[in-house]
């Protein structure tokens, strides 16, 4: 007995506009099914979990504002990544390039680089701001060199730099920087902090205990600014062309060497600037975890927003929810599991974009 | 083989040809570039399925659907790039993809098996040899094992000389001589005169699809009579290219030498110029440097040596530096240089101007400009797609030649450089591209065009370079265009060795040239492995005596119309000749 089988038809002619989205909808959707497949295997009711998932994250304007805060990095993370993706540059150094980023906003309080007590808070933030851009920019250049100049891996050297990083963080928490022996250095004075919606619970009684911060500004002003970027600017012209054809682009006269650094350091400086904001708007020191893993996050919400960086607004948002509903629900994992099966999903539907999917019976195919 | 027909898209690559091989002979198959040789062999091994005709072996009809059914029936086939596992032996390589052993191997048993089967045809491995331990020649000897031992009769070779070092060609030849002699038939896959003639018995020729010669004696052949059957000589198109004086001097080579990919030398001092409202044609064989030629004039390779325009030195300059002088660049290969493949109609064309106003305007790109560009061009140029944002990877062979030609030629260019603008197109296409190229001509453009075609450098050159292994071997104007002459070059045979124009005597010629004096030497060095003890003498002789003398011993033995040959040469040409062949000859020994 023989039964059809699937085979992958080539696709000729143009998608529909729609379809990119509908199969990232659909990659989504299919992840919670098999994720609540699996939840159910062990055991839990998946629909409640669901909804308790909603809850913690949309239930209130308070655990909304709790979503936006953990959206912030991934927002800015998401769109560096968009950023060096469209050129196909596989920067996965976010992680480590927030956590330098991190590292050079806090060097402003700890050294100080400024007198603390009289200099006013928009010059701190400001400075905190420039110099987490700048150390996450470094921290690109240094693959973005090796890549444009000797044409060494930048998938290798970004993920190996990320624990360097980290490591270079721990020195700090631990030694010099370390407060009474703990993994972290002191409070920041309150001149440091971005300004948060609590700060506000005076005049505005609803904002009392919401944490959200100044940082998602920043990330919405970088998201415009990348969208002009990518489509409204030469430079993006040229970023696009490289990541479509560098052959193309060097026969067209573009300085690739140039442009693969400049990508790299402009997407390890929106990475710093994430790390900035953490510190600054959310722990308010450095220490040891101030990342849960964002830098990786990051990547797959710029895939998941086919590095469009509106759709990466809303797709960071999502995985904001989903970092936030996993502290409320047991096991932690249930979230980055979904995250894991979300990614993969993405990834493999885009076999939907290229192929069409026809049912052969083997009697068809012989026949051929 | 008989009556194949076998049909790109836009192209005819078999034309009803017909193909016939007999055991125990080495048959040549010769033709240009895109002649068709290679497509034809394929549908031997069962990769292309020809559109009609049949394939008889012994006699009966077989239909092939793939390699392996090919294999099945004892035919075989040695790519140009080899299919070899670096790190596994050669035992190991023989044995891939076979079903017996089927679990267990013993490999040891497999080793004796390899090694009599390569003694019993001549050749020389170590079964137990890593791959990547091995030489190129030898890394082929491993291929044509592979094939000897799932038991082919019939051994296609896609030019097997190609990567070999002479030496190393000697030692295969020397291999095929054996293996037809016991029996195996092999087709030679061929565009090398000089190969054909020392290797092959009979020889098939091909010119863009079809037969120009069918199963004739090597030996009845001359090399200008195979040059010609080769490259043709009809002028398809009525082209009306104007009589013009050719203006000042707008481009100058002086000494360009560079590397290729592999760092091997490509280029070696060249020397052009070129002038304003004139077409300089480059013949030569594909791979003999007219890519790296065009490369370094674009900036897109570095080099030695000086690249005058319009009185800069634009060599080892960036590529966007001999844009912005006017330099416009149709490159060879259309989808992986000269488009962007998955962008739009419009991204294609601004592609080289996007700096410019009314494109762009400070940071800004002006899409709308842009797709008003696009708009106009593909009007202009007739570029066939449904809309501007059609990506350029729909388009066919034809439109994106336009494409890339709209882009190049649109932007007042002062130089361009045309490299192979009409392979693969189909005939109205072709005749629209050389068209192009001749309104550029008359707008006062420099142009230089290189192409393996020779009827369509006939056709639109002002001048003809023609070149050889890096070298310009030489340059002929438009009133002395010879297609025999450039056929003799692109194989090999310099300018000042030509026969002078007036000997029409073809099939009489004297071989006097550099390459065939070399020619005589290796087929030497194989007379004597095979025991040829007269040409052995010859040399012993030659080498003990003064140079002249050798040089007439040796081409006494290659060809009775020696003396002739010499009062051709210059005194102190022959002495150079004779030098760098016995140079090669000893340092040959010397690494010995």
């Amino acid at each position: 007995m023989k039964f059809p089988y699937p085979a992958l038809i080539k696709r000729t002619e143009d998608n529909p506009k729609w379809l990119p989205v509908a199969t990232s909808v659909g990659a989504v959707i299919l992840a919670f099914v098999i994720s609540g497949i699996i939840l159910a295997f062990i055991g839990a009711n998946p629909f409640k979990v669901y909804s308790y998932f909603f809850k913690a994250s949309f239930g209130s304007w308070g655990a909304f504002s709790d979503v936006i805060v953990k959206a912030t990095p991934l927002l800015l993370i998401g769109l560096g990544c968009s950023l060096a993706f469209r050129m196909r540059l596989w920067n996965i150094g976010a992680e480590g390039q927030f956590f330098i980023g991190a590292f050079m906003a806090s060097l402003v309080i700890m050294v100080p680089l400024v007198p603390l007590d009289t200099t006013p808070r928009i010059v701190i933030i400001f400075l905190m701001a420039v110099l987490g851009m700048i150390g996450g920019a470094l921290y690109g250049f240094i693959p973005g060199v090796l890549k444009a100049k000797l044409n060494i891996n930048e998938i290798i050297t970004t993920l190996m730099l990320n624990y360097i990083a980290v490591l270079w963080n721990n020195y700090w928490v631990f030694g010099k920087w370390s407060d009474a022996g703990f993994q972290m250095t002191k409070t920041f004075p309150k001149t440091a902090w971005l300004p948060r919606l609590a700060d506000y619970a005076k005049q505005v009684p609803a904002f009392s205990g919401m944490t959200m911060h100044a940082g998602i500004l920043f990330g919405l002003i970088a998201a415009i600014i990348v969208y002009l970027i990518l489509y409204r600017s030469k430079w993006g012209y040229k970023i696009t062309l490289i990541g479509d054809n560098v052959r193309a682009a060097r026969y067209a006269g573009i300085n690739i060497t140039a442009n693969t650094i400049l990508v790299f350091m402009v997407s390890g400086a929106l990475a710093g600037l994430a790390g900035m904001t953490e510190v600054s708007g959310v722990v308010h020191r450095l220490q040891e975890r101030i990342s849960t893993s964002y830098g990786f996050s990051g990547v797959i919400v710029a895939w998941l927003a086919k590095l469009n960086p509106f759709a990466t607004i809303i797709v960071s948002i999502l995985f904001g929810a989903l970092l936030v509903a996993s502290r409320e629900i047991q096991p932690s994992g249930v979230s980055f599991l979904i995250q894991g099966i979300t990614l993969f999903l993405v990834i493999s539907s885009d076999v939907l974009l290229k192929y069409d999917i026809k049912w052969v019976r083997p009697q068809e195919e012989q026949a051929q | 083989m008989q009556d194949i027909v076998l049909r790109f898209p836009g192209v005819l690559a078999n034309d009803h040809v017909n193909f016939t091989i007999y055991p125990g002979e080495i048959h040549a198959l010769l033709g240009e570039n895109g002649a068709g040789k290679s497509s034809l062999m394929n549908v031997l091994t069962g990769l292309y399925k020809p559109e009609s005709g049949q394939i008889l072996i012994h006699g009966k009809k077989v239909s092939f659907s793939s390699p392996k059914d090919a294999i099945a029936n004892g035919i075989g086939m040695v790519h140009q790039h080899f299919m070899l596992v670096e790190n596994q032996t050669v035992t190991e390589n023989v044995l891939i993809g076979l079903d017996n052993p089927r679990f267990r191997l013993n490999l040891k048993k497999h080793d004796q098996e390899i090694k009599t089967l390569a003694e019993q045809f001549g050749i020389g491995i170590d079964p137990t040899a890593k791959i990547w331990q091995l030489s190129v020649g030898e890394q082929q000897r491993v291929e044509i094992l592979k094939i000897l031992y799932r038991g082919a009769n019939i051994l296609i070779m896609d030019e097997p000389t190609a990567v070999l070092a002479p030496q190393e060609a000697d030692e295969l030849i020397a291999t095929l001589k054996g293996m037809a002699a016991q029996g195996k038939s092999i087709a030679f896959i061929s565009h090398k005169l000089h190969e054909v003639k020392q290797v092959a018995d009979k020889l098939t020729i091909l010119r863009r699809g079809k037969v120009t010669a069918e199963r004739v004696d090597v030996k009845d052949m001359t090399r200008e009579k195979l040059a010609s059957l080769m490259v043709g000589r009809e002028v398809i198109f009525n082209l009306h290219k104007k009589e013009q004086e050719p203006g000042r001097e707008i481009l100058r080579l002086e000494d360009v030498s560079a590397a290729n990919n592999k760092n091997l030398p490509a280029l070696h001092s060249v020397c052009l110029d070129l002038r304003e409202g004139e077409i300089l044609g480059i013949a030569g064989v594909a791979g003999n440097g007219q890519s790296e030629l065009v490369e370094v004039i674009t900036g897109l390779r570095s080099c030695s040596g000086k690249i005058w325009m319009e009185g800069k030195n634009i060599a080892n300059k960036p590529p966007a530096f001999s844009i912005s002088q006017g330099l416009a660049h149709v490159p060879e290969d259309r989808i992986g240089v000269g488009s962007a493949p998955n962008l739009t109609l419009t991204s294609n064309i601004i592609m080289k101007r996007y700096d410019q106003e009314p494109l762009s305007h400070k940071w800004q790109l002006n899409y709308l400009a842009a797709d008003e560009l696009a708009k106009q061009l593909k009007g202009e140029y007739d570029i066939q797609a449904p809309s501007i944002q059609t990506q350029a990877r729909k388009l066919s062979g034809g439109n994106l030649q336009k494409l890339i030609l709209a882009r190049e030629l649109s932007n007042a260019p002062r130089l361009i450089m045309a490299m192979q603008p009409t392979r693969g197109l189909d005939v109205g296409a072709i005749e629209s591209v050389q068209q192009l190229l001749l309104l550029q001509r008359e707008q006062g453009c420099g142009i230089l065009l290189v192409s393996e075609d020779l009827d369509e450098l006939l056709a639109l050159s002002d001048r003809i370079a023609v070149m050889y292994e890096g070298e310009i071997v030489g340059m002929l104007q438009s009133d002395d265009f010879d297609i025999t002459k450039i056929g003799l070059m692109m194989t090999g045979t310099r300018f000042q060795d030509l026969p002078p124009s007036e000997c029409e005597a073809l099939g009489n010629l004297p071989t006097s040239s550099f390459d065939e004096t070399l020619q005589a030497l290796k087929t030497y060095e194989i007379a004597q492995q095979e025991a040829a003890q007269k040409a052995e003498i010859e040399l012993a002789q030659a080498e003990e005596q003064a140079l002249q003398e050798e040089q007439a011993s040796v081409e006494g033995e290659e060809a009775p119309a020696a003396e002739e040959g010499e009062n051709w040469l210059p005194e102190s040409e022959k002495d150079r000749v004779l030098r760098k062949v016995l140079g090669q000859k000893y340092k040959g020994e010397g690494e010995e």
